[in-house]
This record gives structure tokens, C-alpha cells and sequence, in this order.
């Protein structure tokens, strides 16, 4: 072992605070169902990685209900046969929540991303905020002030699935992985002595930096850092003085086996319901993904049936010629871990999730979930190619009523024939509409206008053209509409 | 035949390698300037040094220093109340590594803000609470209450000119003094607690300032660096903390005025070692080779060099069936310490160059023997020595055979699936030896399926599948620069092991390994390019080896990444001086790493601070 320490903080944390078995901790935490806040729109974007294999995840049912511009079909019918494979009768409690899209292509993907691509960041080059930045940072959708924690970024990952320009530069914001951490964010800054304290140090502090920022030996860029960092302090200001803002008084800490994945999703579940709850925010983006630090010692990394290899990557390179019927015994194998992996993602961190944003009533009479729109999607679709056509979008919530759920949405273009440019005719895909009429529309269900998400001269939002110009012919008789909402999104 | 897919490690190093600085894995990251060239006239100034925030190692090491390992140790943390010291610390956010070295990583975003207040209030609190360390800082005084103006005024000078890296001036006492008697009016841990706070949220602390020197003579934008701020500038960068107590004594008496003093503690940071011990055997380090310990991990992305088994299925067959035989009972950085190991002994002990790094021939920690060939047994290997992991060392080193300095060895070589990766060997070199940007591949713009292997043909190489599926004038606009270096290492397999003839694999439908083909592999290549059209030609990694060894480009390309890593920025057109001065203290008579990152902090440039428009 060489002498210095590699280790990150977080290491020496896990060695630290081995915690016997888990608790449910929020449950503890909620007595009394109406305790919450006062039943704000919130917005909940959650993305796996790596992509997805359709035939896993094509709804059970087709739809049978024929419009123009889309096909349709209640998810009360899945209650029998299931939703799709992957997540077959797990949420059938929230059939009538959920909205499950099909025929959303992105047309200026990029392939692998830290799922910024669903989040609206097609392409880097174009400088587009993540769709949750937009709403973190707008007035509008927090109608009124902007709280100090404008949104939470919940990751394992080096990079966070949120990023906004800040200053010219595409920052990705850092994210919290730790639910300790994320624990500590919410309940920031406690006690009333604490708060006149703390209040009395950031007064100082700000005019420490305010005093630096007229020092005629820094540059014009060096006083832009003083008062960036001014800017962010002030955010650190209102949040101590908009502590009373929280709804809920703070509870014990959350309570997880730190080599557990499963304990530890489950626990950062209960911190962001707990977040949205207290309205410490509204908006959470939450990338889910196997934890890289834990292998071995990992129940996730052998779940029951499985050589335990954990090849999370590699097995979504299964080539999309490659069908159950042709399939060798090997790539059998592949697909069931694939499957596998997913139903475990869907029970033990999806529906977790749903379950407990939907166990917490807010003053409105609705639940969190009720609330919210929760948006469940993927870097990519399918593996191999590394494809951004048929993104994958589930959807919980209705924004506290502003869409119709219970609905399977297919927007497949009916008229064209099976296959896309780069994939096999023998699965059910065709093209479908522009991804970007879904962020318009994800907007608009939260209350967004154009004006608070358009970009002078640039109709809609993201990128709309290929430089392939085969793919934007594709997409030439839905492309006029790429800036409206999707046909039927809000029923 | 099925194209074998890329692991999901190597995938990010492609994009990584081949967008060169423009993205990182996850493709979110800004593009970056591109490379200057290095000139310098004589009176030149030096570039323009910006106001930086302090890394987090930076961070946590001034922190660590400043508490004297009170409130937190690098053994661990204690539990709570140091605990919530420890959570506020994790809350800031780590630094990234997307521009090369996270020492760059300068951007402030929120977290940091809340971050640094929540260790701020959390280290006050504790600080206040613990009289030893307040007796450290002249404030023994302060358990008595009621506490007097002078008492408390000398425990905010003593920590103050720690914290802030320099005396604090008379109307920042006074302000410090009105902050403690309001906070500290009932209780004085309170007061002591706000100071503490409010000196840990200060420009002076978190940020390199550098504002209180005189103006350089004939100079409208030049300033000198103070005694305190040289110190303070050479201790962040080559020890990534803050002054000593003795280099604080040392400042207030007066002696780095004399620059053959500050030679002499800068030389005193950086002592050679007289040792024959490996650092497999748990040597301590001190700071400044920990500190150069992060430099070449991150320069060389050892930490990512690692074994991972488990990624491919005609591999794990291998494993199985013992036709690879990997260091099992041994941790999966075996590789990469090894590595480590020959740069640590050739900064440090051997005194080496640039040019030793990439043509040394000895073998260091011989739990690889079997890994390379050499047998099972150490001793029967040739080994000799009373310890099986010093065995090789005290009465000369074993050489390596088949192998020649960092590029040939099985780090650089493992690709974790039982093929070899030309393209990611290749990028690598171009963009970590020779400091060349490459353009981001955008996958839009590309053919489609261009980023995958190609597919496996029984009479083809890996070269000659790579060199078939990037023929295009689309692919070969970036694969002149990438292709040769990695060709160049193709006499060497998928685990580093020599070879002449590459045999093709294949999984038959009872998931066994067949083999289907064994053409003769080559690694001669006409032109490496490394610099354009140069023709320079090359036969096998030893060969690449020395002409890199050689190559002027590359030896620059260490010197600036030398340069980035101890400033934290790219270097500009101002920095040509000192990159120049670099390269000679590197490769020049006498010249060495270790004489290198010495003289930065010597050269005449590093005393001074250029204020930009």
C-alpha cells in the first residue's frame, strides 16, 4: 500500500459510522399525516443509466384508443398482465397516478451523458440549462421568492444529471450522494441562537468580501469572483433567515447500513420526500445508479439468481439483433440480468420512492405525489447504439391536478415503418415526436410560460436539428410543432 | 462476429481522451483554451495571476494545520461531535478533475458557499470548546470571564495572521474585537465561535490573495509578493497547506528577505531520500511527496488503472481457466503501484528525469513476478532478499526485459477484456505525453456506430480492424494523431504480456472460448507524428518509449503539466518564461523532477503577482 492517503473523506466516514440495520426512519418521523407543507408544485426528475432493452420495457398492452396525434390507453388495463416486464404489477397501486409515454426521439443526442441529455442538455456545444435548473432558478414556478436550496442534486456520480451556464461556463452542480449529507442540507442552520449567530458571521463575512471586491489590486475577473461568491453567500443569508419556512421540525438523522445500496437508496428516498415535504424545495433531480465504491460486500452486486458479476455497462452492449427467440444461452443470460436489475431498480428505489411521496398529505388535502410531477427516464435508450430516439419516460403525479394521469400515451408515427436508421425492423419502434414538445410540455404542466423558458430567437427549448440531415428529414411533419405541448399530455 | 464492447471505464477514458480537455466523462464540462506556445523574452512579466479559491486538498490541509489535528485526523473521523465537522467537510464539493489536474477546478457554486459556512460554524463551535487549542493561540485568558479587550485582542491576532495568512491590520482587529464582544456578550464560547467562523469564511482564508505587496519599479500591474505571501504561495503549492509554525517565526524575524534563505526552505521542503526501501513498505511521506504522490496520480490517471475482472466473458474465461494469470491475493492497484513506486524512486531517490520516467527499465515489488513471467516463486526468479516485497532491491534492481519505462508496463497496457485498445493506449499518449487537444467527437456527426470495436475477423489483428474501421477521412482527421502511438504498443497483449501473433477468440453457443484465427501482429509504424508529418518511425512500445524520451515536445508537455499542477491554471503566453525554465531545470545538466519543481518557487517570477485589466 503506497504511504499516502488516497482515501477520499467519504472513506474514512464509511469506516466511521457503521450503523447496525436500517429503520424506516420517515415513517417514524410522520405521526400525523398532515403535517407537511402547504402542497406546492413540485418537479422530481429520476434517471437511470445505460439505457434500456424495449422489449422490457414495451407496455403489455397496446393502445386502443386512435387520435390524430396520438394513441392512448388507461393504465387501469395493466392491473392484470402488468405495466411492461420490467415492472410488471409493482406499481399497480399507482396505475392511476402514473403516465407511461412512448415515441419521444431525441434528435440531436450525443449518446452517453450524465443524463443532462433527458434533462434538455442535448448537445454541450448549445448552451441550454438543465430543465430543472431553469424552474430552480425561476420566479415564476416558485411563485415568489426563490428559496435559498432552489433544488437538490442527488447522485453517486462524479457529475450530477443538473447543470446551468453560469458565468459562460457549463457548470455541472455538484451533487449530494451522501443521505447524512443531504440530512445536514435540509436541516441547515437550527436553533434561534444559532440563527442570530449565524446571521451576526454572514453580516461580517459579506462585508469582508465586499471590502475585497473594492481592492484596486484585484482585476475586473477577480472582483467577479468576490462578488459571485457574495451572491451565493446572500442565498446562504435567506435560507438562515427562511429557516421558519420549513415545515417540518427536524427529526433524528436518517439510519442505513452503508453497505447496503438498497439501504442506502432507501434512505436518500426518505431525505428528498422529507425535503419536499418540509419545502426546503421543490425541485429534486436524482440519478440512480449503482454505486461504483460498493462491489463485493454489495447485496446489489448478486442479487438473487445472478453470477453476481454486476456487469451493468457491458451487458447493455447486448446488440439489439439479438432477439429472445435467436438468442444464444449466453446472451440469454444477459438479458435475464438485465431484466433482473431493472425489476430490482423499479421495486426497491422507484416504487420505494413513489410509496413514500405518496404517504405524506399536504395541506391541500393532496398527497406529495399528487403534487408533484416525477419524472422517471433514462440517460439512453437502447444500449448498444447508444440511441436518444424512444426515450423512456414515466411519469408520477399531476402537478396537483394540472394533467390527467392514468393514461398510456403513444406517440409513434403509425404511418412510418418499424425500425429506426440505426436498429433492427424486427421490434415495435418507429419514429415518434420531437423530445423537445415533452420538456415544453413538462414546463407548461408546472406553470412555466414560454418567456420563462424560451431563449430570444429560439422557439421551444433544446436543440432541434440533427447534423444528420437524413435524421431531420425524419423529423420534418412533427418538426413545426416542436415547440408546443405534446397532443393530449394534460388530457 | 460480435464487436466487443468497450467497459464502461473505458468508454469514459475515450470520450475523455479523444475530447482532450473539451468534456469529461459525462460531457458536461466546459471547453478550455487552447495550447499556448512557449516563448519568453528577456524582461518579460509574468502572466497574470487570478484570485483563486483554495483547492479542496488545499482546504483541508490548511484546516488540519490551523487545528492542529484537534478537531479531525486523516486516521478518521471521531464520532459526533467532530462527526458533524466531518459531514459539513464532505458537503463541500469535491474538486474535479475534468481539466486535467482538479487543482484547476476553480468554479464556486453553492455547495461550496454552504459548505465552507457549515465548516466554518461547525470548526468554530468545536474550537471554542477545546482549551488547548485555544491556549495555542494565546487564549488560555479566555476562560476567565469577564474576558478582557487584550486577552481577547491577542487570541484574534494568534489565530488571525494563521487563518489569514498574514498580520491582521489594526481596523480588522477592531472589527474582529466588536464581532466577539457582541456574539460572546453571555457566553464566551459564542464569541470565540463567530471569530473563528467569520476568519474561515474570509477572502484571506479561502482565496490565494496576494493584495499587500509593493509595486514592482517601472511597473503599472506588478506587484512583489510579501515574506508572507511568498511563503504562503510556495507552501500551497508544494505542500498544499499553509505556512509552518517555524516558516511563520521565520517571517516575523525578518529572514526570507533574504532570498538565499527562501532557497534554502524551499530545498528544505523537498529533501532527496537515501533509502533503498520501497514505499511498498508503508514509508511515511511527507507533505511534499504526498502532495507530488497526487500530481502523478492524476497526471497518469493511476487511480484508474486498475484490475477489473469482471467486465468481459472470453476474459473471465481466461482467468478460469488459468491461461491469465493475475496477482489475485493482491489489491487491484497492484499495477499502478507498481508505477508509482518507479516515479516516487525517481523523483525522490534516484534524483531522475523525464527522460528516466520513460525509459527506466527496473522492476520494483516483485508480487508481480508471476504477473509478468517470471515464475511463480521470487526467489527461483532471480530475486534476492529476506522479504519477499523488498526482495529485488538493496543489491541492485531486477530489470525488466521486454519492457522499457511507464508506457510498457501493465498498467498503461491492461485493458480489463482480452483485447487491446489501440485507440485508448494512443489518446492517452497524445494527450497526456505530448499535451496535443483533440477534437470532441460528437457522436451526431459521426457515422453511425462509430464509437463501437469494430467486429471480429478471424485473419484480423486489432490493429487491422482499428486501422479498417477509422479509414475515413472523417475518422482519420483525429486517428493520424491516435493511431500510430497506440499500433506502436501492439507487442504487447491485453494484460501487457509480449507477443508476436494475436490470437482470435470467440464465444460458441456452449459459452466456450474457441480459437478461430492467430494472425501476426505488428507494431511498426512509419510516423508517429508527434509533431506533424515529422516521419519519425517507431518498432514496438521500447522504441516509442525512447522516441518520446527524446522528443523535446514531450519533455515541454511534462514541464507544463508540472507547471499546471503547482499553479492550478493552464499556463498562458506570461507563463513562458517559467515553463521554459522548467523544461531546462528538467532536462538540462543537473537538471531533474525534483530540480524542476524546485525551481519554480526560485524562479524570479514566482515572487511576483501580475494584476489583470
Amino acid at each position: 500500500m503506497i504511504g499516502y492517503d488516497k482515501k477520499s473523506r467519504r472513506h474514512f466516514l464509511l469506516g466511521a459510522s457503521q450503523f447496525a440495520l436500517a429503520l424506516p426512519f420517515l415513517g417514524s418521523l410522520v405521526p400525523e399525516k398532515a403535517w407537511a407543507g402547504v402542497g406546492k408544485k413540485k418537479f422530481l426528475a429520476v434517471c437511470q443509466t445505460n439505457g434500456v432493452r424495449f422489449e422490457h420495457w414495451e407496455p403489455s398492452l397496446a393502445p386502443n384508443q386512435n387520435f390524430a396525434d396520438v394513441r392512448v390507453r388507461s393504465m387501469s388495463d395493466f392491473a392484470s398482465g402488468g405495466v411492461n416486464r420490467t415492472m410488471g404489477t409493482t406499481f399497480n397501486g399507482y396505475l392511476s397516478k402514473m403516465t407511461y409515454i412512448k415515441g419521444l426521439d431525441v434528435v440531436a443526442g450525443r449518446g452517453h451523458n450524465p443524463c443532462d441529455v433527458p434533462m434538455g442538455n442535448f448537445q454541450v456545444s448549445d448552451q441550454w440549462n438543465t430543465i430543472d435548473q431553469v424552474m430552480a432558478t425561476s420566479t415564476r414556478f416558485y411563485q415568489g421568492e426563490i428559496p435559498a436550496m432552489n433544488s437538490l442534486v442527488v447522485s453517486f456520480g462524479s457529475g450530477g444529471m443538473s447543470a446551468r451556464w453560469i458565468g459562460g461556463s457549463y457548470v455541472a452542480i455538484p451533487p449530494i450522494k451522501d443521505p447524512e449529507v443531504l440530512f445536514d442540507r435540509i436541516f441547515f442552520s437550527t436553533s434561534p441562537t444559532d440563527k442570530t449567530r449565524n446571521l451576526k458571521i454572514v453580516d461580517r463575512v459579506l462585508a469582508s468580501y465586499n471590502k475585497a471586491k473594492g481592492n484596486p489590486r484585484l482585476s475586473a475577473e477577480d472582483k467577479q469572483k468576490m462578488q459571485n461568491f457574495i451572491d451565493l453567500l446572500s442565498q446562504t443569508e435567506n435560507r438562515i433567515r427562511g429557516q421558519r419556512a420549513l415545515q417540518v421540525s427536524k427529526p433524528a438523522p436518517p439510519v442505513f447500513d452503508e453497505n447496503s445500496t438498497k439501504q442506502r437508496y432507501q434512505a436518500l428516498n426518505d431525505c428528498i420526500v422529507l425535503a419536499l415535504a418540509a419545502e426546503a424545495t421543490q425541485v429534486v433531480s436524482y440519478k440512480v445508479e449503482r454505486i461504483p465504491y460498493l462491489t463485493e460486500a454489495d447485496a446489489f452486486a448478486n442479487p438473487a439468481g445472478l453470477d453476481g458479476r454486476g456487469v451493468w455497462h457491458e451487458d447493455h452492449h447486448l446488440p439489439d439483433t439479438v432477439t429472445e427467440a435467436t438468442a444464444n444461452p449466453g446472451d440469454k443470460a444477459t438479458m435475464n440480468r438485465i431484466l433482473t436489475y431493472n425489476q430490482w431498480w423499479a421495486q426497491h428505489v422507484i416504487f420505494d420512492l413513489v410509496k413514500k411521496l405518496d404517504s405524506v398529505t399536504e395541506a391541500n388535502g393532496k398527497t406529495i405525489l399528487d403534487n408533484s410531477l416525477v419524472y422517471w427516464g433514462n440517460e439512453i435508450s437502447y444500449g448498444l447504439p447508444h440511441a436518444n430516439f424512444n426515450q423512456p419516460v414515466v411519469l408520477f403525479g399531476s402537478a396537483g391536478g394540472a394533467m390527467q394521469t392514468g393514461r398510456y400515451l403513444d406517440y409513434s408515427r403509425m404511418n412510418l415503418p418499424k425500425g429506426m436508421p440505426t436498429m433492427a425492423g424486427e421490434m415495435e419502434i418507429r419514429p415518434g415526436r420531437m423530445f423537445n414538445q415533452f420538456l415544453v410540455s413538462v414546463f407548461q404542466t408546472m406553470g412555466l410560460t414560454p418567456a420563462d423558458y424560451e431563449r430570444p430567437g429560439r422557439k421551444g427549448y433544446g436543440v432541434i436539428t440533427s447534423a444528420k440531415p437524413e435524421q431531420n428529414k425524419l423529423y420534418e411533419p412533427v418538426f413545426a410543432q416542436h415547440d408546443q405541448m405534446l397532443p393530449r399530455f394534460r388530457g | 462476429m460480435r464487436g466487443l464492447s468497450l467497459t464502461e471505464q473505458q468508454l469514459a477514458d475515450v470520450v475523455v481522451a479523444l475530447n482532450g480537455s473539451l468534456q469529461g466523462p459525462n460531457g458536461s464540462q466546459p471547453r478550455t483554451p487552447p495550447l499556448v506556445e512557449i516563448t519568453c523574452n528577456a524582461g518579460d512579466d509574468p502572466a497574470v495571476t487570478p484570485v483563486a479559491r483554495l483547492s479542496k486538498r488545499q482546504y483541508e490541509n490548511v484546516l488540519m494545520r490551523l487545528f492542529a489535528g484537534a478537531l479531525m485526523s486523516r486516521e478518521g473521523y471521531s464520532d459526533s461531535p467532530q462527526g458533524v465537522l466531518a459531514l459539513s467537510l464532505a458537503a463541500v464539493p469535491d474538486d474535479r478533475d475534468y481539466t486535467g489536474f482538479r487543482r484547476l477546478d476553480k468554479d464556486i457554486v453553492d455547495g461550496h458557499v454552504n459548505g465552507y459556512f457549515s465548516v466554518a460554524a461547525q470548526a468554530g463551535s468545536l474550537a471554542a470548546a477545546n482549551q488547548g487549542l485555544l491556549n495555542r493561540y494565546q487564549g488560555a485568558c479566555l476562560s476567565t470571564r469577564p474576558v478582557t479587550d487584550a486577552c481577547a485582542t491577542n487570541f484574534i491576532r494568534s489565530f488571525g495572521k494563521r487563518a489569514l495568512r498574514r498580520p491582521l491590520l489594526a481596523d480588522e482587529v477592531a472589527e474582529y474585537l466588536a464581532l466577539f464582544k457582541d456574539t460572546g456578550a453571555t457566553q464566551t464560547s459564542e464569541g470565540v465561535q463567530a471569530v473563528i467562523a467569520v476568519m474561515l469564511m474570509s477572502p484571506q482564508f479561502l482565496f490565494q490573495m496576494e493584495t499587500e505587496g509593493a509595486l514592482v519599479p517601472g511597473k503599472s500591474n506588478v506587484y512583489q509578493l510579501t515574506a508572507w505571501e511568498l511563503v504562503s504561495r510556495a507552501t500551497l503549492a508544494l505542500e498544499e497547506n499553509m505556512s509552518s509554525d517555524e516558516a511563520i517565526t521565520a517571517i516575523e524575524q525578518g529572514r526570507f528577505n533574504d532570498p538565499a534563505y527562501f532557497e534554502t526552505f524551499v530545498r528544505a521542503m523537498m529533501p532527496a531520500r537515501v533509502t533503498n526501501r520501497p514505499i511498498f513498505a508503508n514509508i511515511e511521506m511527507n507533505p511534499v511527496e504526498d502532495n507530488f504522490g497526487h500530481f502523478y496520480d492524476e497526471w497518469l490517471e493511476l487511480d484508474k488503472r486498475q484490475i477489473n475482472f469482471a467486465q468481459d466473458d472470453i476474459f473471465n474465461r481466461f482467468l478460469r481457466e488459468g491461461r491469465i494469470t493475475l496477482p489475485w491475493d493482491n489489491p487491484p492497484s497492484l499495477l499502478a503501484d507498481e508505477v508509482r513506486e518507479m516515479i516516487f524512486r525517481n523523483i525522490w531517490v534516484e534524483n531522475g528525469k523525464f527522460t528516466s520516467l520513460m525509459t527506466d527499465k527496473k522492476f520494483y515489488g516483485n508480487r508481480l513476478t508471476r504477473y509478468y513471467g517470471w515464475g511463480s516463486d521470487w526467489r527461483q526468479a532471480g530475486f534476492a532478499g529476506e522479504d519477499e516485497r523488498i526482495a529485488s532491491l538493496g543489491e541492485g534492481y531486477h530489470q525488466h526485459r521486454d519492457r522499457m519505462g511507464l508506457l510498457t508496463r501493465a498498467a498503461f497496457l491492461i485493458s480489463n477484456t482480452h483485447v487491446t485498445n489501440p485507440i485508448l493506449r494512443g489518446t492517452f499518449i497524445r494527450r497526456r505525453i505530448l499535451c496535443d487537444d483533440l477534437p470532441s467527437p460528437n457522436v451526431d456527426q459521426l457515422p453511425d456506430r462509430a464509437l463501437e470495436a469494430p467486429e471480429f475477423q478471424p485473419d484480423m489483428t486489432t490493429r487491422d480492424r482499428f486501422a479498417e474501421k477509422t479509414k475515413s477521412d472523417v475518422c482519420m482527421s483525429c486517428h493520424t494523431l491516435i493511431n500510430p502511438l497506440g499500433f506502436a504498443l501492439e507487442d504487447y497483449d491485453a494484460v501487457g504480456r509480449t507477443r508476436s501473433r494475436e490470437n482470435i477468440y470467440s464465444l460458441n453457443s456452449m459459452n466456450q472460448v474457441a480459437t478461430v484465427g492467430s494472425p501476426a501482429v505488428s507494431a511498426t509504424v512509419g510516423s508517429l507524428e508527434l509533431s506533424p508529418r515529422d516521419g519519425i518511425p517507431a518498432n514496438g512500445g521500447i522504441d516509442l518509449s525512447m522516441k518520446l524520451a527524446q522528443s523535446t515536445k514531450a519533455q515541454v508537455c511534462f514541464a507544463r503539466h508540472a507547471f499546471r499542477y503547482t499553479f492550478g491554471r493552464r499556463e498562458t503566453i506570461g507563463d513562458g518564461c517559467m515553463v521554459k525554465n522548467m523544461h531546462e531545470k528538467l532536462e538540462g545538466n543537473g537538471g531533474s523532477i525534483r530540480e524542476m519543481f524546485l525551481n519554480t518557487a526560485l524562479h524570479p517570477h514566482f515572487r511576483l503577482r501580475k494584476v489583470g485589466p
